[in-house]
Formats: structure tokens, C-alpha cells, sequence
């Protein structure tokens, strides 16, 4: 019931959509290597350019339950449809031949350690769902020195501009007007080769870039909130400037910000690392980003190798369509709870 | 300025409904009402916000929102109809939203040719109905193109038009922009455009309430004139008792989307038949602490939704008269008066014959005493000296707050009065130190507020509190109730416990209970608010509460209420009150010593016993005390008003800043008032008047 209105109430089908891609990414980033059988760094020789085992998915899908009725039918007599050359023990297996006959990959044997990719490998033999999950972690950290840094001096920066208008509004134009105007990859450049090609400083930069945006949406709310009511009560109930700002204007009023602009930036800097580490300039190997994964795949993309490149670029669109939708749906709800 | 009642009707409107949105969720805004006005009569409208008559007058202007419901009846004009017939779009099968647009369509293709010409309108705020990128000219040439006067005549008949409201300089305002003129000269200006193509009716949709009470006294003295000269029926809306009373012949008093009682004016108000009209005149005000509330919702339950509070249902049926109101809705009886044969007028009641009994009923009620109003504390709770403040800096600054001081005995209140832009709120959160003054002394328990030290400050702040006028601006929006009122215990240093006692003593105060912790603001009623709004302001026990305006913003019933907790506050605690108002009629009731401002200056200060048109002695304080509407003084005030030039207030940089309004200066010509500022000097009869010429 709760379900049904927090689904019905604007934003709600973005929140909750983005929202679950985020934790999906979020559960990949944090318990990784748990996840896979192989690490990310690990080269399977024999296994190079593997395609995706779509098959042992689905062995690993079928329940403990499921294989026990297949083995109970068995041993009632039913005849099995297709070949019968595999011993019976192989349960999961029985039930894969019976709903395809025509798959054509032999069958591996049973190992303690199976030995399947999932997803494949790539040329030098390193499972691709090992790198993507290590891929993830490259990508949500970094994200979270940009929001630091974006959010960490905007808010503060609008909130004060805001509030006391006059000259700290003046030198937060100022400074918008400024970073506005540099572009911004020009930027990250001149910082990488004056300090060192690392991608925390690059998104230092990124999060400093993307400051005007956020104080100057902060500062134009507290702006309008600054002559309300309510702050000439709380000054009559003896609050000092420091605690209207930070408990009423912020906490109480606009802390949806932080949440919203938490979510934007996130999604700005994986697509800006991602980009970055394809270019080269990012992370680089023996790290792994979903960008120099691509990179990595150029050369045999079009020998329809297809799974290099797809399975990253599936995870960074999932990865910026979660956190947009994140914070754009809670923009929608903020604003909807406003006006009620 | 009183017709009969047998004037040839021009305005008649029957069983006409609104019903906004559909099924379920359908409001009635107008609730089968009839009522009619005669040619050359003005006709008053009366009612609460929410009580559906603004929604009626936008009605007959076509002006509704386009929102689905549904309108129904007959409404003519002098014969034509203001409304396509109901019925063939009731006929209609297509669903409510499209009849209803049909239904705006065709209604605005019968008010094409009427609007002007037979049915004007003019509304509550003049400055917000004008645009401001036309001048005043472009204004009522647009309304004379589209009535189709020759280009040639527009501008000699437009400004003979501003004449005609009482704007003698006319040519110099057609050229102004709607910044450039005062409020009042711009509600001239609507009505100005309004009469240029010499309608017979005029809607005037709370016309005075944005307006201060000197200017409100002009416009209704130009209604009043405009129908006695010119023959123009008026048809005025106002939630506003004195300014019905003031110029209209008959009335009608509507409630919920019912007309509950109708009849002359001079019936009505002074023996209303109906228990909602009494509750509206003033006498549930002053029913002890807790008035009656008027239903919600009068069509929910059986029987007379009033009866709760009828006092004549109270106090004077028997058992079987009682069972008959408790179980059937009345009808709209329209009782002849034995008294005045041939005025119709009639109530929604059982027994509307019984409305003498009423009215004696209701003097005999408990009226709020004026001797409760302790005279004369003797150590002042608040003593503020000397306080100056002005805003803007340079050649130019604006002197809002200009060397006020005032007293207030402990256990008593200072009722401070004057216009819009005369200083009171500025003087008011300058007292707190909300606004710095650039100088002058607050003086609370022996201790000056504004060179007290931060921490003292602080502590300080809880002795003096602050009720604002609107209360959904000043609680928090995300924050509880509880979490607001405990916000203010914060600093106290108390135990958790006892914190939380304070808060819940504190909302039994004004009567609300534990579960109001937990809610949010949104969640409230805005008398609700205002209460919320107490509690947090006496959680501190504050010796002095300065209230700016603590009840403008509400219905007339919530008023009453949050007074009589006010002033039982004042009874039980000794708590000091600095109340603020433009209302002159409350801040008689409630203080015992009246301060008035003008321009940033206190000119007067006179106990409120003598704070009379007759009694007062400033120019300025006669003049707004005449300005009131009054009953029954009011042929003495419109002579004492006939005496004021017709003068814009300006604030003029030298000597007296009243003398370009002031009677008495203007026939002396006293070269002190435009030379010298009029320092405060003591008269008898214990008043202080600032004025050169007073005696």
C-alpha cells in the first residue's frame, strides 16, 4: 500500500528504477571479487577471446530443488527427449538438453571451480565480468572525490551567497563566470600534466567544474527562503546566523539538494571517466575502467567480437541512467512535496 | 443613498449552483442562491473567505476558471441573460469538462455586448488588476476601442471619466504608469475605467481591502456618490461589516454557498435573524473564551447545521421547536418584518420571526469588559526610547522609524495603530533588536536589549517575543511542530523531561494537544498555526509579547478566538502586550493605551477610552477615526472628513510631515509646522499629542 503511493507520487517509478540500478552497482563495487570466481587480473591462457557462456548462466540458475524433480523423473522412467550420452548425475545439465537440443557447445565437466566466463574473456584471456566488477569500483570512487569536492565547496558557497546576497554573491558569480568559461577538458589537461596523469586529480577538477551549478541552484532557493518568515522567527527565538543556515535553510528545507546534486554529479563523472580512461588519459592499466576496456576491444570489434565492448557500455549507460534517474526523480518529488 | 425596496429589479439571479470538479471530489462553491438588485440601489454581498462570493460575481462576468463543474440557473440582466440556458448543456451526454467549456464559450458570446456598456467590475487589488508596462491613458483607451468610441473622443472623454472619480488632475495622469500612482488613485483609475462606457451595474469585488482606512473612506464616500448622482447600481462584495453598513441599502449574507439571511441593511445588522449573521456581527466575539465556530459544512447531518450556535435554539425553543430544527433543514423563509411592512428579507431558519429575542439574547451575553483592561501598571514592562531607524544609506536615506518612545505598564496593553508604511512593524522588530536601529534604548527588566551583550542578548530575547502576522510563513515548513518548539528550549539548558513538559504546558495553553508534536505545518489550519505560533512564543514565559498584526490573515471567527487567548493570557499571566494593528476597532478593544504613527513618527498617544474622532487631538488620529465606518456617528464623520484636502500622503523632508493633509494647517498657514518637527507635549486627560496647532 505504501509501495503503491511512493510508485504513484511524481518520480516515484524513476526513484525506485535508478535507484535499483545504483545498488546493483553499489553491490558490485562493494563486495566484488566475492561476486566472481576469477579476479580481475587473472589471464586464462586457453581461454582467450571467450565468448559468453550464456549456457553455465543458466546451470548455475537452476535451483537445487529443480535438479532433484529432474532426477526423480528420471528415475521414474519418462523418457528423456534428446541424447543421452551424459551420465545422470548431471542434473542441471539433463534439463539444459531438454530445452536445447540443438546447443552446440560441448558441456563442461563438473569441477569444484567452474570453470566457465559468463560474460567471456577478452584478448589476454581476463574475464569480463571480473573486469567489469572492478570496473565499477573505478568508477563509483572516483565519482565520489567529484561529489566531495563539487558538493563540499558548493554548497556551503551557495548557501552563504545566498543567504547574505550582497558582496559573497557578487564573487560567486564571479567565480561561476570564470569556471564557466574554461573549458573544462582543457582544464583537466593543463591539471594532469602539471601534476601527475592521476584520475583523482582529474576529478578534483571535474567536482571544482561543476560548483557553479550547484551553489548557483542553491543560492537561488536559499535567496528566495532568506526573506521568509521564518528565519526572522527563528532570529526572534535568539538562533544565531549559523544555525538558520545550516539547520533551517539546509536541513529542514533544502537537504533534498544535496541528494539530488549527489546523484547528477555521480553520473557526470562516470561519464567523464569512462571517456577520459578510453582516451587514455584516466585510469590505466593494470587498473581497470569500463572506458579502457573499450579502449582495449577497438582492434577486435569488428571481427564480431562484440562482448568487449558491449558488456562495458551496457554497464556505463546503466550506471548514468541510474543515477540521472536517481536524481531526477527525486528533483520531481521534492518538488512535489513543496507543493502540497 | 437608501432606495426602497420596489426599484425596478436589474440585476436578478436564481437557483445559481457551482459545483467545481466531479463525483466525489465535487465542491459546491454557490449553492442555489437568489438574489436580485435594483436599478440605482447598492446592494451588499457579505461573507467569509471560502464562503463563494467572489466565485459568484466571476460567474456573471464569465471570469470562472475553466476548470470542470458545473453552473446552473438564470441569471438576467435587464432582461438578458447572463448565462446560456442550463439546460441543453445538461442534455448533453459528452461529459461534464467539455460542457463546460461549451458552456464558457457561449456565455462569453452573450457578455460580449454587455461588458461595458451594461456591466462593469472592479476588484481587490487595484495595482496587481493594472498592467504595468500600460500607462493609465492606454488603459482606458483600450477599454473605449473596444466599446467603439471615435479615436477623436477617447482622450477628452477619458479624462472627464478620471474626473469623474474624484482624480481632478487628469491629464497629468494619463501619462503615468501604475508604479507612479498610490494604491487608492489606482482603484480610482479601475473605476474610472470601469464607468467609461456608463454601465448600469458595477461589481466591485472587495474593492477598499487592500486599502488603508483613510483611503477606503474616499472610495465608499465615491460609490455612495456615483449611485446617488449618476444612478449606478452597485453591487458590493466585502467581507467587511462596516463597509456594508456604510453604503449599501440592502444586504445579503452568504455562508458555505447558501445566502443565509437577506434583508435591509439597517434590519440585518442590527437584528440579524440568523445565528450565523449574529456570530459575524461580533456578538459570539465576545462570548467568553471559546466562540462557536460556524459548520464546516451545513448540508452534512440532519437538521440546522446553526443550532450549535443558535442562542435563540439555546435558550428559547421548547422541547417540540427544538426537535423540528434538530431534525429538518430550513428553507429560506422570507418573513415579513411586522415593523417595516413591504421590505422583504428572510433568513434560512425555523423561527427567523423570533429575531428580537435574539438580539436581546445576544447583549445579554458576557461582552469583553472594559474595566478588565487594568488602567495604569506601574513599573513599565517595556520602556523604548529614542528609537530611530532608517533604510538606505547616501544622500537619500529613508527615515522609517523616527525618535519613537513609548512605555508599556507591566500586565497591560499598548495598542499601536496607522497606515501601511507608517513604521509599526519596523518599530516592532527594531524593539527586538530584529532590525538594528541606528539609535535609542530598549529597556526590558532593568537591562537595555540593544547594547546587551550576545549571551545576554540571548537570554533577553526569551523575555520579549514576537507573534507575526502570517503564520504559514513563519513556521518551518520541514520541520514538526514539536521539533519547532523545541527549538526554541534549546538554549535553555533544561533536563529532556522537564523540556518537554514546558512544550506540552504550552500547547494545552492554547489549546492544542499532544498530537500536534508530530505533525507539519502544511498539515494545520492557519488558526492552528497562529496558535502553534503562541505556544512557541510563551514556552519561554516572556514578559512582553509584541503582536504585528496576529490576526489579519484570519477568518473572523479564528479571530475571536486567538483574542480571547490572548487576553486570557493576560488575565492569568500578567503577560505585557505591544499589539500592532491598522484594525482601530480591535485596538480599542483590547488596549488600554493607544499609540498612533504616521510616517515613522508617534504623533498621538491617549488612553483608549479617549481615543474617540471627537476626543482625540491630533488632525491625523481624527481622521483615521473618522475614516471608520461607524453607525451610528456617521453623519458627524462624514462632516469632520469633509473638512481633509483630497491629498495623497508624501513624506516631506521638513516640519510637520501631516501638514500637506491637516485642516488646521492649512487654514493657519503656521510657519512652525513647515519649519519644526512637533515634539510630543503632554495634554490633559493623560494624552501626548506631536502637532503645533492642537489644543
Amino acid at each position: 500500500m505504501a509501495l503503491r503511493r511512493f510508485l504513484q507520487e511524481p518520480g516515484g517509478w524513476r526513484i525506485t528504477l535508478g535507484g535499483s540500478m545504483v545498488l546493483l552497482l553499489l553491490i558490485s563495487a562493494i563486495a566484488g571479487p566475492h561476486l566472481t570466481s576469477y579476479a580481475h587480473d587473472e589471464m586464462d591462457l586457453e581461454q582467450i577471446l571467450a565468448p559468453p557462456e550464456w549456457r553455465w548462466l543458466r546451470s548455475v540458475l537452476v535451483t537445487e530443488r529443480g535438479s532433484e524433480l529432474l532426477k526423480a523423473r528420471d528415475r521414474a522412467g519418462i523418457p528423456k527427449s534428446g541424447t543421452d550420452e551424459l551420465p545422470d548425475s548431471e542434473g542441471g545439465l539433463d534439463f539444459l538438453r531438454m530445452d536445447e537440443d540443438s546447443f552446440s557447445q560441448p558441456v563442461e565437466e563438473p569441477e569444484a571451480k567452474p570453470q566457465g566466463h559468463i560474460l567471456g574473456t577478452d584478448n589476454n584471456g581476463r574475464d569480463m565480468m571480473a573486469l567489469l566488477v572492478a570496473g565499477s569500483r573505478n568508477a563509483l570512487l572516483p565519482g565520489l572525490v567529484a561529489c566531495l569536492v563539487a558538493l563540499g565547496v558548493g554548497l556551503p558557497l551557495g548557501l552563504i551567497a545566498g543567504f547574505y546576497g550582497g558582496l559573497p554573491s557578487a564573487l560567486l558569480g564571479g567565480f561561476s563566470g570564470v569556471v564557466l568559461s574554461l573549458p573544462r577538458f582543457v582544464l583537466i589537461l593543463v591539471v594532469i600534466s602539471a601534476l601527475a596523469p592521476n584520475v583523482y586529480y582529474i576529478m578534483a577538477v571535474l567536482g571544482l567544474t561543476l560548483v557553479p551549478r550547484i551553489s548557483e541552484h542553491i543560492a537561488s532557493r536559499v535567496r528566495s527562503q532568506a526573506g521568509s518568515g521564518f528565519v526572522t522567527a527563528a532570529r526572534e527565538g535568539g538562533l544565531d546566523d549559523i544555525s538558520i543556515l545550516t539547520k533551517h535553510i539546509f536541513w529542514y528545507q533544502n537537504r533534498a539538494l544535496l541528494f539530488i546534486h549527489f546523484a547528477l554529479v555521480m553520473a557526470e563523472s562516470i561519464l567523464v571517466e569512462t571517456t577520459l580512461s578510453y582516451l587514455q588519459f584516466g585510469t590505466k592499466a593494470p587498473d581497470v575502467s569500463w572506458g579502457n576496456i573499450i579502449e582495449g576491444s577497438r582492434m577486435t570489434f569488428f571481427s564480431g567480437i562484440y562482448w568487449i565492448t558491449f558488456f562495458p557500455a551496457a554497464a556505463i549507460v546503466m550506471a548514468i541512467l541510474g543515477f540521472f534517474y536517481l536524481g531526477d526523480g527525486l528533483s520531481a518529488r521534492m518538488a512535489y512535496r513543496e507543493g502540497k | 443613498m437608501k432606495e426602497n425596496d420596489f426599484s425596478p429589479s436589474l440585476l436578478v439571479v436564481s437557483d445559481l449552483r457551482i459545483t467545481f470538479g466531479e463525483g466525489t471530489e465535487s465542491v459546491k462553491a454557490v449553492n442555489g442562491v437568489d438574489f436580485r438588485v435594483g436599478a440605482g440601489e447598492v446592494v451588499g454581498l457579505i461573507g467569509e473567505s471560502g464562503s463563494g462570493k467572489t466565485t459568484l460575481a466571476l460567474s456573471l462576468l464569465g471570469l470562472l476558471d475553466a476548470k470542470p463543474g458545473i453552473i446552473g440557473g438564470r441569471a438576467e440582466l435587464a432582461g438578458k441573460s447572463l448565462f446560456p440556458l442550463p439546460e441543453d448543456y445538461l442534455k448533453n451526454s459528452d461529459g461534464t469538462r467539455k460542457r463546460h467549456f461549451q458552456f464558457q464559450r457561449d456565455q462569453r458570446k452573450l457578455l460580449a455586448p454587455l461588458l461595458g456598456r451594461e456591466l462593469a467590475a472592479i476588484f481587490q487589488e487595484p495595482k496587481a488588476s493594472l498592467d504595468p508596462f500600460y500607462t493609465v491613458g492606454d488603459h482606458l483607451t483600450e477599454v473605449m476601442r473596444r466599446n467603439g468610441f471615435p479615436v477623436a473622443t477617447r482622450r477628452t472623454r477619458g479624462e472627464a471619466s478620471l474626473r469623474d472619480v474624484g482624480l481632478a488632475e487628469a491629464d497629468k495622469l494619463w501619462d503615468l504608469y501604475p508604479h507612479q500612482i498610490s494604491g487608492g488613485m489606482a482603484q480610482r483609475v479601475m473605476i474610472a475605467m470601469a464607468l467609461c462606457a456608463s454601465p448600469r451595474l458595477l461589481i466591485a469585488d472587495e474593492p477598499t481591502t487592500a486599502l488603508d482606512v483613510t483611503t477606503q473612506a474616499k472610495l465608499l464616500q465615491l460609490l455612495g456618490s456615483l449611485n446617488r448622482d449618476q444612478g449606478l447600481s452597485v453591487l458590493l462584495i466585502s467581507h467587511d461589516i462596516g463597509v456594508i453598513r456604510e453604503i449599501c441599502s440592502r444586504v445579503y449574507v452568504m455562508h458555505k454557498g447558501w445566502i443565509v439571511e437577506s434583508g435591509p441593511t439597517a434590519q440585518v445588522l442590527e437584528s440579524p435573524k440568523h445565528p450565523y449573521t449574529a456570530s459575524l456581527l461580533g456578538a459570539f466575539a465576545r462570548f467568553g473564551e471559546r466562540p462557536v465556530l460556524p459548520p464546516g459544512n451545513p448540508e452534512a447531518g440532519p437538521g440546522c447545521a446553526y443550532r450549535n450556535m443558535c442562542a435563540i435554539y439555546s435558550r428559547s425553543l421548547t422541547e417540540s421547536e427544538k426537535n423540528l430544527c434538530a431534525k429538518e433543514k430550513p428553507g429560506f423563509s422570507s418573513g415579513v418584518d411586522s415593523e417595516s411592512p413591504g421590505v422583504t428579507g428572510g433568513g434560512r431558519c425555523h423561527f427567523p420571526g423570533q429575531s428580537k429575542e435574539l438580539r436581546a439574547l445576544n447583549d445579554s451575553l458576557p461582552q469583553a469588559d472594559a474595566s478588565e483592561k487594568t488602567g495604569s501598571g506601574s513599573v513599565p514592562a517595556l520602556r523604548a526610547i529614542s528609537i530611530r531607524k532608517r533604510f538606505g544609506g547616501g544622500g537619500d536615506p529613508f527615515l522609517a522609524v523616527a525618535e519613537v518612545s513609548l512605555e508599556v505598564p507591566a500586565g497591560t496593553t499598548y495598542g499601536l495603530v496607522g497606515e501601511s508604511g507608517s513604521g509599526k512593524t519596523t518599530l516592532a522588530l527594531a524593539l527586538l533588536g530584529l532590525q538594528r536601529p541606528e539609535a535609542g534604548e530598549v529597556w526590558i527588566e532593568g537591562k537595555n536589549l540593544l547594547s546587551a551583550a550576545p549571551g545576554e542578548l540571548r537570554n533577553m530575547r526569551k523575555k520579549i517575543r514576537m507573534l507575526f502576522q502570517h503564520p504559514e510563513a513563519v513556521l518551518n515548513s520541514g520541520m514538526t511542530i514539536g521539533q519547532t518548539l523545541h527549538e526554541g528550549l534549546e538554549r535553555e539548558g533544561m533536563q529532556p523531561g522537564a523540556r518537554r513538559e514546558r512544550i506540552l504546558e504550552s500547547l494545552r495553553q492554547v489549546r492544542l494537544d499532544e498530537s500536534y508534536l508530530e505533525r507539519f505545518p502544511s498539515h494545520l489550519s492557519s488558526g492552528e498555526k497562529q496558535r502553534v505560533c503562541i505556544a512557541r512564543a510563551i514556552a519561554t514565559r516572556p514578559a512582553v509579547l509584541v503582536c504585528d498584526e496576529p490576526v489579519a490573515s484570519l477568518d473572523l471567527a479564528i479571530q475571536s478566538q486567538i483574542l480571547a487567548l490572548l487576553s486570557g493570557f493576560q488575565r492569568d499571566l500578567g503577560m505585557t502586550y505591544l499589539f500592532i494593528s491598522h484594525n482601530l476597532a480591535m485596538v480599542k478593544l483590547l488596549a488600554s493605551r493607544i499609540g498612533v504613527m504616521y510616517m515613522g513618527r508617534l504623533v498621538e498617544e491617549a488612553d483608549a477610552g479617549n481615543f474617540t474622532a471627537e476626543a482625540a487631538r491630533h488632525p491625523y488620529s481624527k481622521l483615521l477615526l473618522a475614516s471608520v465606518p461607524a453607525g451610528d456617528a456617521q453623519q458627524a464623520h462624514q462632516a469632520l472628513l469633509a473638512t481633509y484636502p483630497d491629498t495623497e500622503p508624501v513624506r516631506l523632508r521638513e516640519g510637520c510631515p501631516f501638514r500637506n493633509r491637516c485642516p488646521l494647517y492649512l487654514e493657519s498657514r503656521e510657519s512652525r509646522c513647515e519649519q519644526v518637527v512637533p515634539e510630543l507635549r503632554n495634554f490633559e486627560g493623560n494624552s501626548r499629542v506631536a502637532c503645533h496647532l492642537a489644543v
